[in-house]
């Protein structure tokens, strides 16, 4: 119960001092809040309380009753006094005390606790005495944690008594340990360590706080924060239909009212597995997700109960409200297809969304589709192409091929207006976009636009900073922001690592920081990762430079191949603003508002027609100044060629052929 | 009465005794990564609903990046 429930506070008293507490406080927990460390072993916030080592044991009286208990475990119902110091307690805690000190005597943790309570050493020979310094003391941290925690069940107790030891199931390490570390990084003996390890790391003990400080924040606060361990990504869905930014309809709209039926809940619902995987040293974000028992209703495997891996908020996104397609089972489906077959889902959704939108707009019928009804939100059609996608039949042998190649394909067939789907057709540099709406977020367009391998949202996300938080008005502040984080991102890349330790969850103090959206104490925990394996100590701008000589390398490779100049960094309509007459007037409040604050024109003077064109010559315009800027930025031409200043400041000018490359495209002295 | 706030440098006209645990309601900010500041100045998390707003107050509602 909680204070918000209207419950009467209790009055203690804890050595002697008054503390107020909510009813079924532990007294541990009141004892820190009074300011009085109690000595404890077996506790951690990460884990229930256990009361397994005794030494926080504590003189609790009500009334005339006094009785010893251990203080982690034993909340507060009633007005008591505390005594943290009496001799009943001291003499209780040293005993628990001596007897492990006489069976773990060269255990640093219990050496320490043991002389903080006045112990010399122990007056009795233990029967078990074991004299490792790394002795593993049952203190239970690593199987509750493993348990609680990390939800795997690898480790385990065995035994009783004296015989009682930490174990995995017949004393083998099973195919379920994913190797996260969770319970080395808790144990306070370091009886569980990396006993080998490959990598060699200069500094493991570094590594190992690192990945400890990263199990503690991912256990204890996602739970108040994203909710990532119970839905993993899909907890996105709602968010970014309420901001206006979830894809719908062929990215038209960023919200509908069916999103509530595709939301995160109901595919928690569905939801069987997701425990860790020990993708990264420490995390047990347990971000990914499975959907048991799946019976297939299409394909060559109807009928069939599967395993499905996801869906993640991109598949529900693209794949689902982007296509119409509001029905959880239908989404799990094309995921497994999807998975199935080998292909992606965020450019299947894309692709099938342009399709849709295509033959909702009469480009495409039924004769030309093979008899298939591909109208927005056909679930049926859907699966069908699909299906033909993989077997290289009939309409799916063309929309198999892309958006890129379809826009062609349809104009020279159908006789289609290739500026329509210029417009419509979600990609760039050929490759389709990825599950969020950009339309009122310049810095995002370019951050999508600019993207090296085409737009992919893992360079940079900018809504909430351009959009929402309006950070970075201007177009030098945008550049800046589409200099740093597309470097930061891109080191996760270069190095192997996850993103979503950065800033899928945030450190309690974080608010407090210089810099909160670029969470400086996790870019500081990359940094230590990085010491720790290499020995060689490194600053958060070291790293940005490390990314921005590869990134620069790889935007030369790009234009080596044909897709590194101002020209390929062109991006769709769609993705600046509204195409069409519904698209304007569906949000023509924000667009009016826009053409008389920011364009300077009269709305009300003007036909629906008038109003798209001027606010599409100011997008368009304004999305070039945007290029100008970044290219400046990142030391590159105005045609978004890297410099030779540039490439030989980072050293990658001595790369054979480039210096040559680059002039052949007119980059000189 | 109602009064006029800056809300991520717009104006927002808003109830008198507005909080700003209700703010965020109104405005629809249910990203849960969050920072805000009031004036310039910090709100924790447990004053977001204790924190009346005042006409004039300058709120910046600062959402963690994320996506991805």
């Amino acid at each position: 119960m909680s204070a918000d429930q209207g419950t009467a506070k209790l009055q203690v008293t804890i050595d002697g001092r008054p503390v107020e507490v909510e009813p079924g406080t532990t007294i541990l927990a009141a004892a820190k809040q009074a300011g009085i460390e109690i000595p404890a072993l077996c506790h951690s916030p990460l884990v229930e309380a256990y009361g397994v080592c005794r030494v926080c044991s504590v003189e609790v009286t009500t009334g005339k009753r006094a009785r010893v208990v251990t203080a982690c475990n034993y909340p507060l119902k009633q007005a008591c006094e505390v005594s943290t110091r009496s001799e009943r307690t001291l003499r209780t805690r040293r005993l628990v005390l001596e007897m492990m000190l006489a069976r773990w005597p060269n255990v640093k943790v219990v050496q320490d606790l043991a002389r903080d309570a006045g112990l010399d050493g122990p007056r009795f020979a233990h029967p078990r005495r074991n004299g490792d310094p790394h002795a593993c003391i049952l203190c239970g941290l690593c199987v509750r944690l493993c348990h609680e925690g990390v939800w795997h069940n690898v480790l385990a107790f065995e035994g009783r008594g004296e015989s009682r030891r930490v174990t995995m199931p017949y004393g083998e390490q099973p195919a379920t340990c994913v190797g996260c570390m969770a319970c080395a990084n808790i144990c306070p003996t370091g009886a569980i360590r990396m006993s080998e390890d490959p990598n060699d790391p200069a500094d493991a003990d570094r590594i190992r706080r690192a990945g400890a400080e990263l199990t503690r924040e991912v256990v204890m606060l996602d739970k108040h924060q994203c909710h990532m361990r119970e839905m993993g990504t899909a907890h996105l869905t709602e968010i970014m239909s309420d901001y206006d930014l979830l894809p719908c309809y062929n990215y038209r709209y960023g919200a509908d009212p069916q999103v509530p039926k595709i939301a995160s809940d109901k595919f928690k619902a569905v939801f069987t597995q997701g425990v860790a995987d020990g993708c990264s040293l420490g995390c047990d974000m347990a971000c990914a997700k499975a959907v048991d028992g799946h019976v297939l209703r299409t394909g060559p495997d109807r009928g069939k109960a599967v395993l499905v891996d996801g869906p993640e908020y991109e598949t529900v996104s693209c794949a689902g409200s982007n296509l119409g397609i509001f029905e959880p089972w239908a989404i799990v489906e094309i995921n497994y297809y999807c998975d199935h077959y080998g292909l992606d889902t965020i450019s299947f959704g894309t692709i099938l969304a342009f399709v849709m939108e295509c033959y909702e707009a009469g480009v495409l019928n039924r004769e030309r589709t093979g008899g298939l009804d591909l109208s927005p939100g056909s679930i049926e059609g859907t699966l069908e192409v699909l299906h033909q996608m993989a077997r290289g039949e009939g309409f799916g042998l063309i929309a198999g091929q892309g958006v890129r190649r379809m826009k062609k394909i349809f104009v020279e067939r159908f006789g289609a207006d290739p500026a329509f789907l210029q417009d419509i057709g979600m990609e760039a540099k050929g490759l389709e976009y990825s599950g969020y709406i950009c339309k009122e977020s310049l810095a995002q367009q370019g951050g999508y636009g600019i993207a090296l391998k085409g737009p992919q949202h893992d360079e940079a996300w900018l809504i909430f900073m351009d959009m929402v938080n309006k950070q970075i008005p201007t177009f030098e502040d945008k550049a800046e922001a589409l200099h740093y984080y597309p470097m930061w991102r891109t080191w996760f890349g270069l190095n192997g690592l996850c993103k979503l330790l950065w800033n899928d969850v945030e450190p309690e103090d974080n608010a407090e920081s210089e810099a909160p959206a670029k969470v400086p104490r996790h870019v500081q925990g990359y940094c230590d990762f990085v010491a720790g394996m290499t020995g060689r100590e490194v600053t958060p701008e070291d790293l940005i430079v490390q990314s921005e000589r590869v990134y620069n390398f790889q935007r030369v490779f790009n234009l080596k191949a044909g897709f590194g100049r101002r020209e390929h960094d062109a991006i769709p309509y769609r993705a600046q603003g509204p195409v069409t007459a519904e698209e304007y007037v569906s949000r023509q409040e924000r667009y009016d508002k826009q053409l008389k604050e920011e364009v300077g024109v009269e709305p009300a003077a003007m036909t629906l027609d008038e109003k798209r064109a001027a606010l599409r010559r100011w997008r368009a315009d304004r999305y070039e100044k945007l290029l100008d800027a970044v290219y400046k930025r990142r030391g590159w031409t105005r045609d978004g060629i890297p410099t030779l200043a540039k490439v030989r400041s980072l050293g990658i000018d001595k790369v054979e052929g480039l210096v040559e490359l680059l002039a052949a495209h007119g980059v000189t002295e | 009465m109602t009064l006029t706030i800056t809300v991520n440098s717009e104006p927002h006209r808003c109830a008198e005794g507005l909080t700003v645990e209700e703010l965020l309601r109104e405005k629809v900010y249910t990203f849960p990564l969050k920072v805000i500041f009031v004036n310039r100045q910090l709100v924790k998390r447990d004053q977001v609903a204790a924190t009346v707003l005042h006409d004039g107050d300058v709120v910046e509602v600062v959402h963690l990046i994320g996506g991805g």
